[in-house]
């Protein structure tokens, strides 16, 4: 398996609102690969904005956000950062219907340029740890909420990301299938992969190293 | 790429599939369109597109005999010249009581002193049942096409045949062309159209209405302007050659106005079919985009599945304005029992090409664009 490599992240007093309305009001955080960082709040809080910024998908309107010593400008694409460093997890998976399994999974790593028999060697080693090589040629519209998710997870770890960041990733499943995707989450921890776990359960929330409160846009330690 | 564009467009072949018939109905139009009206004039012409520049005819009325006698004796004159007359008499007599109210049209071929024969109307040389091309007839002899042979051979004749009152040796049989036909059953000819050769003297007798003079000469230009000063009529395989490029040059202008009204409705149909796609597929581009696809990336996917669409569209509709060209000249040879070919002018082609090359990118490349334009938080779904 290939090394992971080092992430740093740095946010400094982020701003962020849509119209008149202010979602992040100042959120400063630091990330790398040994974070385990589960963010609280409520609905409307801002815990997705944080996320999708923190994952190069949104920009901000205030503020610095260091990726690996390099500035990150608001208006550019990072695909290449997103696709090389980081992995998504969501609640609603976001599997794309019409592809099985598999073409879901290796969906990043085609737009990477791997190399099938990279593909195929990386993929078996996924599937067999999150147990899901049964599933890979079925549609994605047969599965499970927990198969879904794990088919989702698979998709995140392909490229071997250096910080998986997962929005509500149990907030559809129960209990079992709960604490199961937790375990995979821990275990890709412990392989040296940082997580940012955004819930709003106690329980799942639990699981990381340190908790934060996202409360009128500012970030609070529990 | 190639593999995700063919994988897309297959989940999305229900929108793909309304837009190919959006394109097959316009391309099909402009091709059975351009192909017809292509056909329509090379068939008008299609007796000189592969003859010499060297052909001309003149044409005689009754009273021209003089002048007929001056061309001759012009003509003779000229190296490298051959020429024949061309009439019809209707005046052929077959005696058998089955064929006596027949109407046989006797087209006959009046050769000089050799051997050449050219078909003016079809394009088509004489030539004898052994494939012999040279051929001469005597005084009183004639030769006559296949089709008049088997006619006489039905009713007992085999050596003599009697035209306007002369009675006539048959010295060859020579195969018909192929405007020679005859209706005919067990009770005799409801039609007969043939064709046969005669002497300059056994044709002398007779009396002459419109001949016309078929002429192979180098010297067109010295003909020409001695038929014009003889006030004969003139015409000649170069000026129709001329005539069929001023008519496919107007037909041009034809074309490009009904090209391009037909591709503005396509372009205005295909713009919607497109948003439309981009509408449905708005969630699928977010994902790709979220999980590390470029926007060149979603542009070249989306670009290579309009191209193959459509490409594969205007060539199927090429082929589809063919098949139903093939099938006018099916209803040309078989009710109709003329030839037909089916033409298209290089002039047309390029239109063709050049407006399905135009939709072709320009569609493609609007719609690969406007998939960028998708904000991908809009569609990615959280809590």
């Amino acid at each position: 398996m290939k090394k992971i490599k080092d992430i740093e992240i740095e946010l400094r007093n982020i701003k962020k609102g849509y119209g008149s309305q202010s979602v992040l009001n100042g959120v400063s955080l630091r990330i790398d690969n040994t974070s385990f960082i589960s963010i609280c709040g409520k609905s409307g809080s801002g815990k997705s904005t944080l996320m999708n910024i923190l994952g190069l998908i949104e920009g901000y309107d205030a503020g610095e956000y260091l990726f690996n010593q390099q500035k990150i400008e608001p208006g550019k694409d990072y695909y290449l950062l997103r696709r090389n460093y980081i992995g998504f997890i969501y609640q609603s998976y976001n599997l794309i219907p019409e592809k099985t399994c598999y073409e879901n999974i290796i969906l990043p790593a085609m737009y990477a340029g791997m190399k099938q028999a990279e593909i195929d060697t990386y993929i078996s080693s996924i599937v067999d740890r999150l147990e899901i090589s049964h599933l890979l040629e079925k549609g994605t519209f047969a599965l499970s909420g927990g198969e879904k998710q794990r088919v989702a997870i698979a998709r995140s770890l392909i490229l071997n990301p250096s910080l998986i960041v997962a929005d509500e990733p149990t907030g559809n499943l129960d209990t079992h299938n709960r604490d199961a995707v937790m375990e995979i989450l821990l275990h890709e921890h412990r392989n040296g992969r940082g997580i940012v776990l955004i819930t709003h359960d106690e329980a799942v929330a639990d699981y990381a190293d340190e908790k934060i409160y996202l409360k009128d846009g500012k970030l609070s330690i529990c | 790429m190639l593999k995700e564009a063919l994988s897309q467009i297959w989940n999305h072949r229900k929108t793909y599939l309304l837009l190919s018939i959006t394109v097959l109905l316009t391309f099909t139009a402009i091709g059975v369109y351009m192909i017809l009206d292509d056909s329509i004039i090379f068939n008008k012409y299609k007796h000189i597109m592969h003859e010499s520049h060297y052909i001309s005819t003149a044409g005689f009325d009754r009273s021209d005999e003089a002048k007929e006698r001056l061309l001759k004796n012009k003509i003779e004159q000229m190296s490298d010249t051959h020429y024949y007359c061309t009439e019809q008499i209707q005046g052929i007599s077959l005696y058998d009581h089955q064929f006596e109210d027949a109407r046989i049209n006797l087209e006959v071929q009046v050769i000089p002193n050799h051997i050449w024969a050219y078909y003016w109307s079809l394009g088509e040389r004489a030539e004898m049942l052994d494939g012999e091309k040279s051929f001469s007839v005597g005084e009183n002899e004639i030769i006559i096409c296949k089709t008049l042979s088997d006619i006489m051979d039905q009713v007992g004749e085999k050596d003599y045949l009697d035209v306007a009152g002369k009675r006539l040796k048959v010295t060859g049989v020579m195969k018909d062309w192929s405007d020679t036909s005859a209706v005919m059953h067990d009770d005799g000819i409801d039609y007969c159209y043939v064709n046969a050769f005669v002497s300059e003297k056994t044709f002398r007798d007779w009396e002459k209405n419109n001949r016309t003079m078929i002429i192979y000469s180098p010297h067109q230009q010295e003909i020409e302007a001695y038929t014009r000063d003889l006030g004969l009529r003139y015409s000649s395989v170069y000026d129709e050659k001329e005539e069929m490029k001023k008519e496919i040059i107007r037909a041009i202008d034809s074309k490009m106005v009904i090209t391009i009204m037909l591709i503005l409705i396509l372009g205005i149909n295909m713009v919607g079919c497109y948003m439309n796609s981009l509408a449905k597929r708005k969630y699928e581009i977010a994902v790709k985009r979220a999980l590390g696809a470029s926007k060149m990336q979603i542009i070249k996917q989306f670009l290579l599945e309009s191209l193959i669409v459509f490409l594969s569209d205007i060539l199927l509709a090429f082929a589809i304005s063919m098949a139903i060209l093939g099938g006018v000249k099916i209803f040309y040879v078989w009710v109709m029992h003329d030839t037909w070919v089916i033409h298209i002018t290089a002039y047309s082609l390029l239109i063709y090409a050049i407006s399905a090359s135009f939709m072709a990118v320009y569609l493609s490349c609007l719609f690969s664009i406007l998939s960028t334009k998708v904000e991908v938080i809009q569609y990615i779904k959280a809590e």
